[in-house]
């Protein structure tokens, strides 16, 4: 899932001011999962903020609303009424949630109030990983099931590196070397002669140097249908 | 005259104090006890809401965390307590205005004791920016 940070409280009264409404609109998928920016915390941003406008004594009235998700059109459209009605929306959603709200409320300005920071999932109570770079070209079956762009701090395809030790990368203690996690993996699987194999140098062009991306379906698409 | 929320676990009212019994006022503080099934029904939220309205702090009384008939409940409690001290140090209203205390007995007297200390911390703190916010 994606995972995401709320912002701090005075960074996003920052965005607010001047408003004299503001609605914190949630979403109930992916950052309400990882704690960021669903309902409950929806509810948390918007009394953090009442309580620290009251005390700069500034009269702004907070709304509250969280959607199934905010990445469809269909979800977004359902809270018309209530965008309109506010001077700004702060989007507890993910960077594509408030892109989304963006594009549909063309005349409504849609302030991020968490930061989006990685995909990955929930580790243990309170603990976040990344897992997924979407990096548009998966070698997961060649990696033992285990990224090395997103688990390696270099990224590095053919690993481990001089900086592995005693399991840890040398970017911190705190984090497991990516490679010694594929090794480790890759011996369980009885699969290390997989090793000896040279991954080639990938073609970033499927990640972020290549530009906005797209996935079509051709099959999926109606021609004849205007697209809204 | 300090204004307190009192969360507490069933287990943990004392008998005469139950719900619609509720004492208004202890040791001279005024209190608004609400009873909850169980310290893990109080969410985060419910602890930020009050100090929108200017109360001076929240007392959370529960169940010892190995005794708790939930099981996870007054774990929750606890950490969801710390979330809210946080939020509203964040805010700037301190990081001790909500108090959890994990007790086994229901005795008023582990209610006045705890207000006390409480009201001290609170106190320190300075009265809430928020008070006169329409308490209520």
């Amino acid at each position: 899932m994606i995972i995401a940070e709320r912002k701090p409280v005075a960074e996003i009264l920052n965005m607010i001011e001047g408003a004299s409404t503001v609605l914190v609109a949630g979403c109930a998928t992916c950052v309400a999962d990882c704690m960021a920016g669903g309902e409950r915390e929806v509810g948390i941003l918007a009394s953090a903020m009442r309580i620290a406008l009251v005390r700069e004594g500034k009269a702004v009235e907070i709304i509250e609303v969280t959607v199934e998700r905010q990445c469809e059109r269909e979800f977004i459209e359902r809270i018309r009424e209530l965008v309109e009605k506010v001077d700004v929306v702060i989007s507890t959603a993910c960077g594509i949630g408030v892109q989304a709200m963006a594009e549909r409320y063309r005349n409504k300005p849609i302030y991020p109030g968490v930061n989006t920071t990685f995909l990955g999932l929930r580790e243990e109570e309170g603990l976040w990983t990344e897992r997924c770079a979407a990096c548009g070209d998966c070698t997961l079956h060649l990696t033992g099931g285990i990224c090395p762009v997103a688990r390696c701090s270099k990224s590095l395809l053919n690993g481990p590196c001089g900086g592995s030790r005693e399991g840890k990368c040398e970017v911190s203690e705190e984090i497991a070397c990516g490679w010694q996690l594929i090794i480790d993996r890759l011996i369980e699987l009885g699969q290390l002669d997989r090793l000896e194999a040279n991954i080639p140098p990938k073609n970033w062009a499927t990640s972020r140097d290549g530009g906005p991306r797209k996935v079509i379906k051709k099959e999926l698409r109606d021609e004849k249908r205007k697209q809204s | 005259m300090s204004h307190i929320y009192v969360f507490a676990c069933q287990h943990r009212i004392p008998r005469d104090w139950r719900p619609p019994f509720s004492p208004e006022e202890i040791n001279g503080h005024k209190v608004r006890l609400i009873q909850l099934p169980c310290s893990a029904k109080l969410s985060t939220v419910h602890m930020l809401r009050p100090f929108e309205q200017g109360i001076d702090g929240i007392l959370v009384m529960a169940c010892s965390e190995d005794t708790c008939r939930s099981l996870e409940g007054s774990r929750r409690a606890r950490m969801r307590v710390r979330e809210a001290n946080s939020v509203l140090e964040e805010v700037g209203l301190g990081d001790c205005r909500v108090m959890l205390k994990q007790r086994n007995g229901s005795e008023p007297a582990m209610y006045r004791d705890a207000l006390e200390e409480l009201v001290a911390q609170t106190q320190a703190l300075g009265a809430s920016p928020t008070r006169g916010n329409n308490v209520t």
